[in-house]
């Protein structure tokens, strides 16, 4: 029977912090038909261009476009792979060189479901999500960020 | 009477992050463009997308109604 699942909010103030993550892992072995998880954590690059260096990057979505984005995903991830279940936090305002901003995390009873439903999200939402990331100058200022595809 | 802008990412820092306008009834999307680039020149060269309520439209013909919100959307950069 084709499962529905609520429309979950995915977003964190600030960086998702490694205890968080590290609870959401614990949360799961009660969750005895897993067998395989797969996690990709976004990190932000302290990338230097020119003579600037990132400090920051600083997020900022639309909330209302973007909530029902990342629920069709999720929706797809779920038709397509065999997951037993799928998580997703993206940051919203600022997160320093170094922090996490985006934690994706996919279980299935088999490891193969999980790793190719993990990158297809990630890929997917770096497409699809209206968020859009300020990277903040050490040194003052600042310029848009730009996904490649 | 009164619609909602919302910008986005590289075009917020034009035109700010929402801004409360009045346009003539009968407005089309197109009418609304011209107004913002006369307000806001550099808008003419910059890359983004329009949204009506929160659906992508590319239709400059669509008459605006009253409240509506139109949001405009330059390229994604999350994750």
């Amino acid at each position: 029977m084709e499962k529905l699942h609520k429309m979950k909010s995915v977003w964190v103030e600030g960086p998702v912090s490694p205890a968080f993550i590290a609870d959401s892992i614990a949360k799961h072995s009660s969750m005895q038909d897993i067998g395989a998880h797969s996690i990709f954590l976004g990190q932000v690059r302290r990338d230097r261009i020119g003579a600037q260096e990132v400090c920051a990057i600083e997020y900022s979505a639309y909330a209302e476009m973007a909530d029902p984005v990342f629920h069709r995903i999720r929706e797809d991830m779920f038709a397509k792979y065999q997951l037993n279940c799928l998580h997703v936090y993206h940051s919203l305002g600022t997160v320093a060189a170094g922090e996490i901003c985006l934690f994706v995390f996919t279980s299935s009873p088999h490891r193969r479901d999980a790793i190719d439903a993990c990158n297809e999200l990630v890929e997917r939402i770096k497409k699809e999500a209206p968020v859009w990331g300020k990277e903040i100058f050490a040194e003052g200022g600042h310029q848009w960020k730009q996904n490649l595809v | 009477m009164k619609i909602t802008l919302l910008a986005f990412g590289m075009v917020s820092d034009h035109t700010g992050r929402r801004l409360e306008l009045q346009v003539p009834e009968g407005s089309t999307l197109r009418d609304l463009k011209w107004q913002l680039e006369s307000l806001f020149p550099r808008l003419a060269w910059m890359d983004f997308k329009w949204a009506r309520n929160e659906q992508m439209t590319e239709d400059f013909d669509l008459l605006l109604q009253e409240n509506d919100t139109i949001a405009l959307i330059p390229p994604f950069s999350g994750g």
